[in-house]
């Protein structure tokens, strides 16, 4: 197993954000976390890359526990994560923006190489490298954070609500690139409220409800499950 | 005429010493939303350090007086060097003592606690150096420059010069080196720098770093106008302080232009009337905060303290 969690319960203060979640990802999968809003899904993703700190259990990854560990430690050991709202450094230019992503790397000329394999994932990027990323669209931006997290080089890539507030063809747009990084066999934890889509990409997936996993399963069979029809995907 | 060219010579020199120091607010403003209500007292050891320095390179105990034959421009150099150093380092004690506990709490505990800090670290100097002030040569002698009929002193071009150069290098290194980026994604969005891999501690304490090494470096630039004493800095560091708010503590380059614009209006309002140099400058600041609530280059509106 890539990231193993068990039995993790985050809270803010009183707020108990997530009650004894378990769940697994392994090498080369993808895995998809799906639930309504206030289900404590980017609480999960802000936990495993250190931005929150769990009251207990275990998140453990590659055989190390790295629950509390801080941020910049996590992305060291590979952990890339495309927050939630994108999070891209407005005042600074895309490229600039891909650089920073780079910032546990030192070897220049492998993090230009890797600025290019952005660019090629991603050409709009490419056209607007030295434009301020506060100047992108929003599915751009999104592009460029799904880009900046690659740019660690990661072995485990978070994924949180890529498709929030995108127009459906960006949308489409941007679950391609997630498809073809999954056929490259990298390893994917996606957060989505957009169940059909995410389901349609995951090997697995969790539902989550007020913290709690409820579901669980194949894309396949959750996609056809009946709670999760009536639920997430209006039918 | 030669009045007002002298002028503007010891305002540029005295805007740059502000300049310096308002910069320094505004990097750890940007990265912590915080800065050094107790900066005055950075420039103390800022000179006395390097000073005694000097002396004890010469033979003579830490406090006393320096001949001109004495600071040579070599001694004053590595007094310099010393002083931007050690007062760069109490940076370091600066964020783990006041700011740490403090930054990104609620309140303005951290106000007291800079303040605090700086009290104690004017006391600690007047223990070592007593109430005294030492007259400081300056390495480029006592003569003056005839320029243009008006007598403009060395000692302010030597100020002015080494702080535009180390503002220009600041500005480039803020816009051009990996060490500037983060500074600036960590000044955007602290969680953001951090998920790309910075370590957000480490950048915050180089921002206190400088910020106190520029203070340091004002201190020892100024001491040969000022003397160096355990009372020089407060004055100084409030109208630093004011030149960051009218220039807009969210912008260096504003910070610095703030230092300027406040240093020049200084010798020119008090080559009329010295005692309305300070009516001047703060009436202007009042009058710029009313029309331009975020200083003039400023981007966001600044915290209400
Ligand atoms: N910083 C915070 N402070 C307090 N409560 C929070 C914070 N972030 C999230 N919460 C609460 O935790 C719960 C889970 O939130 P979140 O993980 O953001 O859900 P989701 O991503 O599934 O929409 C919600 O009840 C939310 O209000
Ligand atoms: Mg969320």
């Amino acid at each position: 197993m890539m990231l193993k969690i068990e039995n993790l319960n985050v809270a803010y203060g009183a707020i108990q954000a997530l009650r004894g979640i378990s769940l697994e990802v392994g090498r080369g999968e993808v895995v998809t976390l799906i639930g309504g809003n206030g289900a404590g899904k980017s609480t999960l993703i802000r936990t495993i890359a250190g931005l929150v700190h769990p009251q207990s259990g275990e998140v453990i990854f590659e055989g190390q526990s790295i629950a509390g560990m801080r941020p910049h430690r996590a992305v060291a050991l590979g952990i890339g994560h495309s927050p939630e709202g994108r999070l891209v450094f407005g005042d600074q230019s895309v490229r600039d923006n891909l650089a920073l992503g780079a910032f546990s790397r030192d070897n220049p000329a492998e993090i230009d190489a890797d600025i290019e394999n952005g660019f090629r994932l991603f050409p709009r990027l490419r056209e607007r490298q030295e434009q301020m990323a506060g100047t992108l669209s929003g599915g751009e931006q999104q592009m460029l954070a799904i880009a900046r997290a690659l740019m660690c080089r990661p072995k485990l890539l978070l994924l949180d609500e890529p498709s929030l507030g995108l127009a459906p063809l960006i949308v489409r747009e941007v679950f391609e690139v997630i498809r073809s990084l999954k056929n490259q066999g990298m390893t994917i934890l996606l957060v989505e409220q957009m169940a059909n889509l995410a389901l349609g990409v995951a090997d697995r997936a969790y539902v989550l409800e007020t913290g709690h996993i409820t579901l669980q399963g194949t894309g396949v069979d959750l996609l056809k499950d009946p709670r999760v029809r009536a639920a997430y995907l209006g039918a | 005429m030669t009045a007002i060219l002298q002028a503007l010579a010891s305002g540029l020199a005295l805007g740059a010493i502000y300049g310096l120091i308002a910069l320094g607010f505004n990097i750890t403003y940007a990265t912590t939303k915080t800065f050094n209500f107790g900066q005055g007292a950075f420039l103390v050891p800022g000179s006395l350090v390097g000073v005694s320095l000097v002396l004890l390179s010469v033979g003579k105990p830490h406090f006393g007086n320096l001949s001109p034959a004495e600071m040579t421009f070599m001694a004053y150099t590595l007094a310099t060097v010393a002083s931007v150093v050690v007062v760069g380092l109490i940076g370091i004690a600066l964020y783990y003592c006041a700011i740490k506990p403090f930054v990104g709490a609620a309140g303005l505990n951290w106000v007291l606690s800079t303040i605090g800090f700086g009290i104690i670290l004017q006391n600690t100097a007047l223990a070592i150096w007593g109430p005294a002030s030492i007259a400081v040569p300056s390495p480029l002698g006592s003569g003056v420059y005839r320029i243009a009929g008006a007598g403009i002193r060395p000692h302010e071009v030597l100020i002015a010069a080494v702080a535009i150069a180390v503002m220009v290098g600041l500005d480039i290194v803020l816009r051009k080196t990996r060490l500037g980026k983060a500074l600036r994604a960590v000044a955007f969005n602290p969680q953001a720098a951090s998920i790309v891999g910075i370590n957000v501690e480490r950048i915050v304490i180089i921002a206190f770093v400088i910020s106190s090494a520029l203070a340091g470096l004002a201190g020892i630039l100024i001491a040969p106008v000022t003397t160096a004493s355990v009372f020089i800095g407060l004055g100084v560091a409030l109208k630093a302080f004011s030149a960051a708010i009218v220039g807009g503590l969210t912008n260096p380059r504003g910070c610095m232009a703030g230092g300027f614009l406040l240093g020049i209006i200084e010798a020119l309002v008090g080559l009329w009337r010295a005692e309305f140099r300070e009516i001047a400058i703060f009436l202007l600041i009042i009058i710029v905060l009313v029309i331009r609530p975020a200083g003039l280059f400023g981007t966001k509106t600044v915290e209400k303290i």
